[in-house]
């Protein structure tokens, strides 16, 4: 058997087939034709509507006689029955109504299907338009046995089980089909199953031998006929979709082929093998991740689980019953529950409470999760405010600390890329001096490393602090001051800070305020610097002024002048440092070969740096990228397309804005040198408002609410 | 360590997809029941089911959230053959709302004449867009001209792929013009490539095929690029009988660049299992695929662009050392898992779906793992040889 079809002339409403299943009869508003059923073919054997034609036989229904293979009855769109004769053609008899059943009595509708049970040779089933099932004994026509409401809306079909004496399926306009249970001891419908069809329901049909099985078609707009396991109510079990318009009629020719008509005037042969089947074609796992990394997965339960429950419930039975009284049908045994466990794997650190995974933990590469490291590293990293070198150290030991060393070595070699190795001379310091956080002191002992750094000029405000308050200093150490509170500490502090000023490195003092102490050291080279950078303090200070114009564009075309090329910075260095007179020869010598060395190294490195920020961006580390692009600064511009640039700093900014660190993608945002970066925190600044009393946006003031006209909180926003 | 809890969902049959909105605090789940579920976490780490309701009146296939940009925003596609676009109102909830929260059905996209397969959000830097794909071949772009008005969704673009449609995945890169892959469930090896690229040529006005990847011949039954966060590359990972990573270079997107070491797409192997779904995590480094043995596998490039299998998470809540894990880790992941151990017998019997909720910190960096061991920690000292390899210095 395959599936085979026939082009009748125009739409077709019903077929029917007779008792053998050999003839089929198709019946439509324009067409009645009945056709024989051979090996995998159709074949026209008579064409009834011919001759006079009148309403009478623009048919909506067609029916076979179950016993005589040659009657036929149709019913017209207009409200007759006609019986036909395939014997004698054309002998076509009116007949007259034997007996009316007043169907509507109460509960008035139209009657829109009867289906005669086959189990109560008197019985019959009747569905109405406005939602209710009838059931009559036609010898009786004057009481209805039973009505129930069945549907919220008309009831387009019903249908006996050919083998269930007690279910009936109905089918109505509310996109439902129904199983009920007919307890008739009780006279009353008890509802077993309910189907979720995709569109109203207009034809349902049981499938012989397989008790849970019904195919069933649509009233409009979806052409596909579908067969349904009535214990899974969502998903049809399986679907035949040749008709290209709605299919109208369904008959069973045995349990794997049946037949349908559609509107499109073709009869179908349809054939189990070919069957779509959407539950075996469906996606039975979803998986989602998190920017946490998150996992949700969802698998459905697995075939064994419902094997399990299958041979459980068989082996009751067993218990239960006498073998003769098993079921021997075997298609209804055990069904599959379809379900899906939804199972959450959520990423989390091992130990709650560290901030940073031990070091240790880095050997077995257990990695910490890109959230966690992730939104450390934005926090943590420092990207401007600190000499160049100096901002490296910081970075890498906070990648240090977060396992990720990869990371850290690249923080390191960028400084020693940039940074002469002669230059980490003060480093030396604050190593003998470590044990404190040696933060404050440290950023001051290499700011002569990252003097000629263009940074300079934007950190030159932050700079100023130290001077301001160290200008009293002096002072003190000549004994002329105004405190009183001279203690033994304070003596002792400055004694130590006098032996440092004389002999800087072959001190080998001990002192009880390390931190002090190697702050004041650093003050002091400290002022010294101020001395001779004061000329050039007053244009870093105007530069800081021009650079937050009003508007983007101007911005980014007065800042281009701001950065001075970094060679005249480097004469002028060399110049300051030749010229003053508190440095040592060792400190310019230090100067020429920091600067020489530096333009060659920048040179010679500039394309590895290049290619080093496109690899991290690369394996998914944007913010490495942008972060070193940023601390780079003037070092690698114009290396990088700027297109590229754009791309990682909006990158970066949209995964830190995922994560929720709105302030930390604004300083990106302020810290790039891209035009297009620096607009996005200058559009649509406007906050909006609602009223606190009645939740309403606020448009025309600020303080009054329009609708419910009361004055809004000073401060509305929270 | 994965640490398990159960929570138990209320869809009365398969769950097919899961979404994480774009924060990861909520998620939308869908059903066969017709039905989409919405579930927001607590402050406590728990998953609350806030809203339910019935969407569609067919199997709801995928469901996706728009960048919260638009809205509390998620599209929905099902075999009624219809797409949905659902947003959540601000409000106070009546008894009678409850159980829909305050998600209403702002438009309904019903041009497709088969199932709608699949339903994806365009990347925020196209605007809100739409693409849907059905069964019939056909892929839609809608496009909301009007952000404010969610109601009015315009067909933009029709594509015709002349094979059924499974899934699609937009190419997240801002770089490229508008780029969409589409992967075909058909099964016939004959009938071609499985997965086609198109791109959007602003000049012409309409989508072109850039490329029919003719090496895919089996059914693909998931598509996912990967997120493009400053990438001078895109990745393209394919859900076929194994899982598939293929890489296009911006230049040439109709071309498979030469990934470093290799010439040929990745194949992830799934031991013969079917894998139905993937997905990537944010940076795009690592990749998570569920096959229909109920196994998540977690795959992660390591820097010679070798993708090893960095964990296995099984359905049931146990999670399984990944292969390429020495002993002594291997021992402590076992340990970690066994913490939780999932009710089974629950999970069998309970007649409805369950959740069950694990917890891990198997997650790795992007950072190539060294295999030299342990790298010098002294912050002065000069690189490592790792760290110049993978620069290629040379």
């Amino acid at each position: 058997m395959t599936t085979t079809s026939v082009q009748v002339d125009s739409g077709i409403n019903a077929i029917s087939t007779n008792r053998d299943k050999t003839l089929v009869a198709a019946a439509g508003r324009l067409v009645f034709k009945v056709y024989s059923i051979e090996e995998g073919s159709f074949r026209e054997q008579q064409d009834l509507r011919v001759g006079r034609i009148n309403l009478n036989y623009s048919c909506n229904d067609v029916v076979w006689n179950p016993v005589k293979d040659e009657l036929l009855a149709t019913g017209a769109t207009n409200g007759a029955v006609v019986t036909w004769n395939l014997n004698i053609q054309r002998d076509i008899r009116n007949e007259k109504c034997d007996m009316t059943f007043p169907a509507n009595g109460s509960s008035s509708g139209s009657i829109r299907d009867i289906q005669f049970n086959p189990h109560q040779l008197f019985m019959f089933a009747a569905a109405t338009d406005n939602g209710y099932v009838q059931f009559w004994d036609y010898r009786r026509s004057d009481r209805v046995l039973l009505q129930e409401l069945v549907h919220q809306e008309i009831v387009f079909s019903l249908d006996w089980h050919p083998d269930e004496r007690q279910w009936l399926a109905t089918s109505g306009r509310d996109k439902t089909i129904k199983i009920w249970h007919w307890e008739s001891h009780e006279w009353r419908l008890r509802i077993d199953y309910t189907l979720y069809h995709i569109q109203s329901v207009r034809k349902v049909k049981w499938r012989p031998q397989r008790k849970y099985h019904i195919a069933s078609c649509s009233q409009v707009d979806d052409n596909a006929v579908s067969v349904w396991d009535v214990r899974r109510p969502y998903v049809p079990f399986a679907v035949f979709e040749e008709h290209k318009e709605a299919p109208t009629g369904i008959e069973w020719y045995d349990q794997n082929v049946f037949l349908t008509s559609g509107k499109d005037g073709n009869i179908f042969q349809h054939v189990f093998k070919d069957a779509k089947k959407p539950a075996e074609t469906s996606n039975p796992v979803g998986l989602s991740m998190s920017l946490h990394g998150d996992i949700f997965h969802t698998s459905a339960l697995s075939g064994k689980n419902t094997h399990q429950r299958g041979s459980i419930s068989n082996d009751i039975t067993s218990v239960k019953r006498p073998m003769f009284f098993r079921r021997t049908d075997r298609t209804t045994d055990s069904f599959p529950a379809y379900e899906s466990t939804l199972v959450y794997y959520e990423l989390k650190e091992d130990r709650e409470d560290s901030e940073y995974i031990p070091y240790e933990r880095d050997k077995l590469h257990i990695p910490v999760s890109v959230f966690k490291w992730f939104c450390a590293s934005a926090k943590e990293y420092q990207l401007t405010g600190k000499p160049f070198g100096e901002l490296c150290e910081e970075n890498a030991k906070i990648a240090e600390g977060l396992g990720r060393h990869q990371v850290a070595q690249t923080w390191h070699l960028l400084r020693l890329f940039f940074v002469d190795v002669s230059q980490l001379m003060p480093k030396v310091y604050s190593k003998q001096s470590s044990g404190g956080s040696a933060e404050v002191p440290s950023s001051q002992t290499s700011t002569e490393v990252d003097r000629d750094s263009a940074n300079i000029h934007r950190e030159g405000s932050m700079d100023q602090n130290p001077p301001t308050e160290v200008s009293h200093a002096p002072d003190s150490t000549t004994g002329v001051t105004d405190e009183e509170s001279d203690s033994e500490l304070d003596k002792n502090k400055r004694r130590n800070k006098m032996l440092a000023e004389m002999d800087p490195i072959e001190n080998p003092f001990t002192i009880e305020d390390e931190e002090n102490y190697v702050g004041e050291y650093n003050w002091w080279e400290n002022a010294a610097n101020e001395n001779w950078h004061l000329p050039t303090e007053g244009f870093s200070h105007r530069h800081e002024i021009t650079d937050r114009p009003p508007t983007p564009d101007t911005l980014h075309d007065r800042s281009r002048p701001s950065t001075p090329p970094p060679k005249p910075e480097l004469d002028q260095n060399l110049q300051a440092s030749h010229n003053h007179p508190l440095l040592a020869s060792h400190a310019i010598d230090q100067a020429i070969t920091k600067h020489r060395s530096e333009f060659n190294l920048s040179i010679k490195y500039r394309p590895l740096i290049k290619e080093m920020l496109a690899y991290y961006a690369d394996a998914g580390d944007v913010q490495m990228s942008v972060s070193a692009y940023i601390v780079l600064g003037d070092k690698i511009k114009g290396e990088i397309p700027s297109e590229t640039i754009e791309h990682w700093f909006i990158s970066y900014i949209e995964l830190l804005n995922r994560f929720k660190l709105w302030t930390l993608a604004n300083e990106v945002i302020k810290c790039s040198d891209h035009p297009n970066i620096q607009m996005l925190n200058q559009q649509s600044t406007t906050i909006y408002t609602n009223c606190n009393n009645c939740e309403k946006g606020i448009e025309k003031h600020a303080w009054a609410c329009s609708k419910c006209s009361k004055l809004t909180n000073p401060c509305s926003i929270w | 360590m994965y640490v398990a809890r159960n929570i138990s969902a209320d869809h009365k049959d398969l769950i097919h997809d899961v979404a994480f909105d774009f924060y990861g605090r909520r998620m939308a789940t869908c059903s066969s029941d017709h039905s989409v579920q919405v579930w927001d976490i607590n402050d406590k780490n728990e998953w609350h089911c806030t809203a339910s309701w019935k969407t569609h009146s067919g199997s709801v296939w995928r469901v996706t959230w728009a960048h919260p940009e638009f809205g509390q925003v998620l599209a929905s596609c099902s075999y009624d053959r219809m797409a949905a676009i659902w947003e959540e109102i601000a409000g106070s909830t009546t008894q009678s709302q409850r159980r829909q929260g305050h998600w209403i059905k702002r438009a309904t996209l019903v041009d497709s004449r088969t199932s709608v397969t699949d339903v994806k959000f365009s990347p925020r830097c196209l605007g809100l867009k739409l693409a849907t794909c059905s069964a019939d071949g056909n892929v839609r772009i809608y496009e909301a001209p009007d952000l404010t008005d969610l109601t009015t969704w315009e067909i933009q673009d029709q594509i015709q792929t002349k094979l059924s449609c499974s899934c699609l995945s937009w190419n997240p890169s801002r770089l490229h013009p508008a780029t969409i892959a589409v992967g075909s469930d058909n099964t016939n090896p004959a009938a071609g490539g499985k997965v086609q690229i198109y791109e959007h040529s602003e000049n012409e006005r309409k989508w072109n095929r850039t490329s029919m990847l003719m090496s895919i011949t089996e059914a693909v039954h998931d598509i996912a690029y990967a997120p493009n966060l400053g990438r001078s590359y895109d990745v393209l990972a394919i859900a076929t009988k194994d899982v598939v990573i293929m890489r296009f270079d911006k230049k040439d997107p109709a071309m498979i660049g030469p990934a470093p070491g290799r010439n040929t797409p990745v194949q992830l192997d799934h031991q013969g299992a079917q894998v139905w779904q993937i997905s990537w995590n944010i940076t795009g480094t690592i990749l998570a695929a569920s096959s229909d043995d109920g196994m998540v596998k977690l795959w992660k490039a390591n820097y010679l662009d070798k993708w090893k299998c960095i964990q296995v998470l099984k359905g049931d809540g146990s999670s399984v050392a990944p292969l390429l894990m020495q002993p002594k880790e291997a021992a402590r992941e076992t340990r970690g898992s066994s913490l939780p151990e999932p009710s089974v017998d629950a999970g069998f019997m309970s007649s409805s779906p369950k959740f069950s909720i694990f917890t891990s910190s198997w997650f790795s960096d992007s950072s190539p793992r060294s295999r030299q061991g342990r790298p010098s920690s002294s912050p002065g000292s000069t690189a490592s040889s790792t760290v110049i390899r993978g620069f290629h210095v040379h």
